[in-house]
């Protein structure tokens, strides 16, 4: 049996965890509700584009852009998009699971991993997979500079022909409590499907179509990047608060035990102590 | 086809907000790669890749001007759609800022050197324009 002392360390260790645990619950639940709003926020504009990219194709169809190239060698690129802090739950080794079962499935020449978060690039550089590229420090507060950034990137080597393809492995967010690893492709891009009546619709384009278009391609997938890194992060921020609910509420079951066995050691002790003294007491008489 | 009766809509939009919007809009100037252009009510559907400038917004013999840098103007059935990756009304332009990085891209292209990316400058340079000239001080 532990003593009353060790028993009482031991508390007093729980309660202090579970301080920590409760302030990180309560900074990503501040945080979530502005993630959370920036990650809706971004649907219409997201949206937008796309009905421009839409108009635009159904109006001028026989337009070819280099982003549009489907290629047959199938070398495939990965944007792997995960969190720069753990202790947020299964968020990041969901994300990382994914991207690691894409590129067992390949041959280790025939992919490349552009990372987005330091836990990514912990987790599959140990592992043995080749990096390309690796950027942080973003992860939880993405802003458009960072889409762009990754934006450019991804062309570049798409059109420079390091891949073929490039998917985007990123967290799709719902609730704070339900988020789902989501794999789409990027580039080449997939011309999104017309509606029948739009195709009809007579269109003017200032300049002229190819300066619209070339113009909108890029647009289109950083906006798609920005989409899955706002995503990502409202999951992340979720993912920890829940994690932190769970760990909150478990240091409290865990001081109820531990208090239950103070206390049963407390009363064992005083036992023992009255029936030391009686037993002394005894022996005097 | 559209109908005529329907008051023109304007909506500036951006990824992270939507930076304007206003109904029974007369006229929105705007420019594009190739030059200015403006569009009325029941003008055909359009697209337009925009550069870094200034839109004009007018109603009832006002205006709004507001900066755009790049991005799209979509019109369809009277619904004046500005899709740009940033853009900022005269009451959110940090005025000192934007004259002193006019200053600075004019001193990079007035002595250029090796080391300056002169088309960074003149980006640099027509962004504070712009801002200048929308929050009024010219």
């Amino acid at each position: 049996m532990e003593s009353t002392r060790d028993i009482k360390g031991r508390i007093r260790s729980v309660t202090n965890i579970q301080q920590i645990t409760k302030a990180m619950k309560m900074v990503a639940a501040a945080r979530l509700r502005k993630a959370e709003e920036k990650a809706h926020g971004a649907g219409p504009y997201a949206a937008k584009v796309e009905e421009l990219l839409r108009y635009a194709s159904a109006a001028s169809p026989e337009f070819s852009s280099p982003l549009f190239q489907r290629r047959e060698s199938g070398r495939r690129g990965f944007l792997v998009i995960s969190g720069d802090k753990g202790l947020a739950g299964a968020y990041n080794s969901n994300v990382m699971k994914e991207a690691a079962a894409h590129a067992d499935r390949m041959d280790p020449d025939s992919y490349r991993m552009y990372l987005c978060g330091k836990q990514a690039r912990n987790y599959l550089k140990f592992r043995g997979y080749s990096i390309a590229s690796y950027h942080f420090g973003f992860s939880d507060k993405p802003q458009s500079v960072h889409a762009h950034m990754m934006a450019q990137e991804m062309i570049e080597h798409f059109l420079k022909g390091e891949v073929d393809e490039i998917h985007i492995i990123y967290t799709k967010f719902y609730t704070a409590l339900r988020q789902q690893v989501t794999m789409t492709q990027l580039l080449p891009i997939v011309p999104p499907e017309t509606a029948g009546s739009e195709a009809q619709q007579e269109f003017m384009f200032l300049p002229d179509a190819e300066a619209v278009f070339s113009k909108l391609l890029p647009e289109y997938v950083e906006v798609q990047i920005y989409n899955a890194m706002l995503q990502s992060a409202a999951s992340e921020l979720g993912s920890r608060m829940a994690a932190m609910t769970a760990a909150t509420d478990n240091a409290t079951e865990r001081i109820a035990d531990l208090t239950l066995s103070y206390n049963k050691a407390r009363q064992a002790q005083v036992t023992n102590e009255i029936s030391e003294i009686v037993g002394g007491v005894n022996a005097l008489q | 086809m559209a109908d005529t009766l329907v008051p023109m809509k304007v909506d500036v939009l951006t990824p992270d907000a939507l930076v304007y919007s206003d109904e029974g809009v007369d006229m929105v100037i705007a420019r594009a790669l190739d030059g200015d252009f403006a569009v009325m009510k029941n003008h055909l559907p359009l697209a337009a890749a925009l550069q870094v400038c200034q839109v004009r917004i007018q109603k009832g013999g006002k205006e709004k001007k507001i900066a755009v840098f790049g991005g799209f103007l979509e019109m369809k059935d009277n619904y004046v759609n500005i899709i740009t990756p940033q853009a900022e009304t005269a009451e959110n332009i940090d005025i000192p800022r934007a004259e002193a990085a006019m200053a600075r891209a004019r001193n990079r292209l007035a002595h250029v050197t090796p080391d300056i990316d002169v088309d960074r400058a003149k980006a640099a340079l027509q962004r504070a324009l712009v801002r200048i000239q929308v929050s009024g001080k010219n």
